[in-house]
């Protein structure tokens, strides 16, 4: 299949995982991770894939980065086939997951650095150069030669990082690489990678942080059960909600019943419900929100409404509603 | 390739079976090394030791010492191997590795050939426990013979490492199957008693695991034995050791392609 030399391309990519469940009586059981999925993304784009747990983001980046086949439809990196070309690829390539695991805790960050350039085929005499290059620019630098195990997970995060970047990619997949960081320490990386993309490298980003998506990328795309619902710019994910305003407020022991209630009043068009200390808090995307809350008196007659506001939806609201059409 | 480009890569190669092997060893520390290469061997050949010459007299001790000195390579050549991969997936650095460019045979050589390194100095502290404490005696043995020896066995036990070491590319708990191999080779590699008092069929099991001949070929350079009356055992021993290490190189390429279809490698 001839494909066009954007950054990364997919075409009707679908993959399935097979397992069997039960001892005496094996039962094959199939479930989908993705469904016939197309996508391009341009060349220095930073790309952001949203979605739930499970909606088929880190799939969709394993196949990208060769650790994965896909079971149909093509996918393509730099040109490359991730099928047969992954050898070309990987030199070509960088990739990042989130969360802690992925070092050798026993060495130090710089021994680390030293056994993936190695393994990445990095000549002795540009990776002498790059290391510290990378422990200057990711912020390590003076406390290389500390083993990882003493290191705090930003840190660990940023070794990471250091690491995708050994070989000098031109594309970079980064699988929600501020998962459990502090505030901070999640800033500091977003700022990281805005600055490897204003270099001219291609990332392609995955995260359920929708401020991250909003604040960094490009242009973004929403993946539910293994489906690409939206893509565009952030500005133009909003504006699939904003016909829509955002009315919020707490609320203590509604019964679902009244639950029910509101989402049946008119112009609503969902309702979520999160537990906030003792109380719910209630966000109630809908048409026309100050009628909305003139009804909601009568519809939670004899409960207590706390904070009662409104406001403009955001990227998240786009998400929730998005992420809601495709379950119904 | 330049003579340059060779040093460069025998050096990468050196530096990277150094780092594998701290990185991924718990007995790369002082501490651990004497807990796992000092401890559990004396433990080992004591127990053996012990029940041998309780069951068959004091005069055998020293059957039993050498045996079991030998039977601490597959500690570093079957656990080593095997761990290597195991603990990979436990720091959850193998889809680093499997996705990387990094040529497959020399990392898979890399396993090997520091855990045959580590097997020698295992054995080496096999032997001084073996003479200090249950009277080996080296006094008629042919040393280089014997020394030649180890290095054979250090070989073959980390080819047959490198087969079920492939398997823990696709297997969460592959160090289980270290264990069992390890056992059976306690009973079936004549360790601690002759390969002929097995019946028939499972000598050839025996036969088709390394350790055996090399522990023959072992007893018989204790013995004074010259390098022209074990090298047939040596020899067949290699061949072991080699056939097993082509197969799991085989099935390395085999179950990485396997893992790369159900994405195996994450699956801690």
């Amino acid at each position: 299949m001839a494909m066009s030399a954007q950054a990364i391309e997919a075409r009707a990519l679908r993959k399935t995982y097979d397992s069997t469940r039960g001892v005496f009586r094996r039962e094959k059981v199939t479930r989908v991770a993705l469904r016939g999925v197309d996508l391009a993304i341009e060349r220095g784009e930073l790309f952001g894939l949203l979605g739930p747990n499970g909606a088929g983001k880190t799939t969709m980046v394993k196949i990208f980065t060769t650790l994965l086949l896909p079971t149909s439809g093509a996918a393509t990196v730099l040109g490359l086939d991730v099928v047969k070309d992954e050898w070309a690829l990987r030199r070509r390539i960088g990739f990042v997951f989130g969360g802690e695991r992925g070092l050798y805790w026993r060495l130090s960050g710089l021994d680390n650095l030293r056994y993936f350039a190695d393994l990445y085929r990095v000549p002795p005499e540009v990776s002498r150069r790059r290391i510290p290059e990378l422990l200057e620019r990711l912020g390590l630098a003076g406390r290389e030669r500390d083993r990882v195990e003493l290191y705090s997970r930003g840190m660990k995060q940023r070794l990471h990082l250091a690491r995708g970047l050994l070989n000098d990619p031109e594309v970079l997949f980064l699988d929600e690489p501020t998962i459990g960081l502090d505030p901070v320490g999640a800033r500091e990386l977003r700022v990281i990678v805005r600055e490897l993309a204003d270099a001219g490298k291609t990332i392609f980003l995955t995260t359920h942080y929708m401020f991250e998506a909003d604040a960094i990328c490009d242009r973004i795309a929403v993946i539910k059960a293994g489906e690409i619902v939206a893509e565009g710019t952030p500005r133009s994910i909003k504006t699939l909600v904003e016909d829509q305003g955002v009315v919020e407020f707490e609320v203590v022991g509604l019964p679902r019943e009244r639950l029910d209630e509101l989402r049946g009043l008119p112009g609503v068009s969902s309702v979520a419900v999160a537990e906030h200390e003792l109380a719910q808090l209630v966000t109630v995307h809908c048409a026309r929100p100050s009628e909305v809350m003139t009804q909601l008196s009568a519809a939670l007659d004899g409960l207590k409404l706390e904070k009662l506001s409104s406001r403009e939806p955001t990227l998240e609201d786009a998400y929730v509603q998005l992420i809601g059409d495709a379950e119904t | 390739m330049g003579v340059s480009r060779i040093a460069s890569e025998v050096a990468v190669f050196a530096r990277s079976t150094y780092f594998q092997y701290v990185a991924l060893f718990q007995w790369a520390s002082v501490r651990g090394y004497v807990a796992y290469k000092i401890l559990l061997p004396v433990d080992q050949m004591l127990f053996f030791v012990e029940l041998g010459a309780y069951a068959t007299g004091p005069e055998n001790a020293a059957y039993f010492a050498l045996g079991n000195a030998l039977q601490l390579t597959a500690n570093a050549g079957i656990f080593g191997v095997i761990a290597t991969v195991a603990n990979e997936r436990h720091f959850g650095t193998l889809p680093i590795l499997l996705g990387s460019p990094a040529n497959r045979l020399v990392t898979f050589m890399s396993r090997a050939v520091v855990n045959v390194l580590d097997g020698i100095v295992t054995v080496i502290i096999g032997f001084a426990i073996a003479i200090g404490l249950f009277g080996l005696d080296l006094h008629h043995a042919n040393i280089p013979l014997l020394a030649l020896c180890v290095v054979v066995v250090s070989l073959s036990t980390a080819g047959l490492g490198l087969m079920f070491g492939s398997i823990g590319l696709v297997m969460r708990d592959a160090i289980i199957v270290a264990n069992v191999i390890y056992y059976v080779m306690l009973v079936l590699c004549g360790v601690n008693f002759p390969v002929s008092r097995l019946p028939g069929a499972v000598q050839l099991i025996s036969y088709s695991l390394p350790l055996t001949r090399g522990v023959e070929a072992a007893r018989e350079a204790v013995a004074g034995a010259s390098f022209g009356q074990v090298a047939g055992l040596l020899g067949g021993e290699l061949l072991v050791g080699l056939a097993w290490a082509l197969a799991g190189y085989a099935l390395f390429a085999t179950l990485e392609g396997w893992a790369r279809r159900g994405g195996m490698q994450e699956a801690y």
